[in-house]
């Protein structure tokens, strides 16, 4: 069963009242968290977060197209390492 | 060849038919890329072979079908099940400005704003929000810094080293 849209979408209260701390003095810092259960706010765009995986904080930089999400769906909790970096794999910067 | 001089685009998942040809899970960016590749190796571990010339290949969903000259029967296929088909380097697709291969990246020496010398750039984690640098410190410390402009501000290979921005709370 989906959560009542009465209480509006669940996210931990330090988590929220660190990014209107951070909003308000207009600072950028990374901020940890072990609430993967989190829903990603508006407010929270542009900042990165770093989400516990179980063994260590992930930094995930916050974008637009996140909202609505849970934190912990953008940290994998178990990660396939798979065939090191001799591949055609790419990266970019964000 | 040396291993190091190549970059695995795929691996020998199981043999296909009775011609002699192999299905390849892929491990590129570029799965069209296979139309036209010419000579590939094939790895395990330290093991190279090869050059092999491809007489065929071509893309059945997330996997592809690829013949090689001199591979005919899908005895000598299962025989290598589990092999690594590589290419040279100078093979590779050219990335666009701002884009890099993993290989790349992987062993540059990372510096902070100040010229502090970080650690090495050990692996690149692919993850849904952005790509995450693991940079391992002398200590063998990880530093795991998001693959953001605010926080990668200059990546140059021929010097071999990144100069990142370290926001408060990063490490």
């Amino acid at each position: 069963m989906s959560r009542s849209t009465k209480k509006g979408p669940y996210v931990h209260p330090s988590l929220m009242a660190k990014i209107k701390a951070l909003n308000e003095k207009r600072e950028k810092r990374v901020i940890k968290t072990w609430s993967r259960s989190s829903t990603i706010f508006p407010d929270m765009i542009g900042h990165t977060i770093a989400v516990h995986d179980g063994r260590k904080h992930v930094p995930v930089y916050i974008t637009e197209d996140m909202v609505g999400h849970k934190l912990g769906e953008f940290v994998p909790t178990r990660f396939f390492r798979g065939h090191g970096s001799h591949t055609e794999r790419s990266t970019a910067l964000k | 060849m040396n291993r190091d001089d190549l970059i695995t685009i795929g691996q020998i998942a199981s043999a296909h038919g009775v011609q002699g040809e192999m299905k390849l899970d892929l491990f590129t960016d570029f799965p069209e890329r296979i139309y036209r590749l010419k000579d590939v190796y094939m790895v395990l571990a330290d093991q190279v072979i090869g050059p092999y010339q491809v007489r065929g290949a071509r893309l059945t969903g997330n996997r592809a079908i690829i013949a090689l000259e001199g591979i005919t029967s899908p005895e000598t296929v299962k025989a290598y099940r589990g092999w690594e088909l590589a290419i040279t380097k100078d093979q590779v697709v050219p990335l666009p400005e701002g884009h890099y291969y993993y290989f790349q990246l992987v062993g540059l020496d990372v510096y902070s704003e100040t010229g502090e010398y970080l650690g090495i750039l050990k692996e690149v984690l692919p993850l849904p929000a952005n790509d995450v640098y693991v940079v391992q410190t002398a200590d063998k410390v990880e530093i795991l810094l998001p693959a953001t402009r605010e926080v990668v501000r200059r990546i140059d290979l021929e010097a071999g080293r990144m100069v990142v921005h370290l926001l408060p709370g990063l490490c």
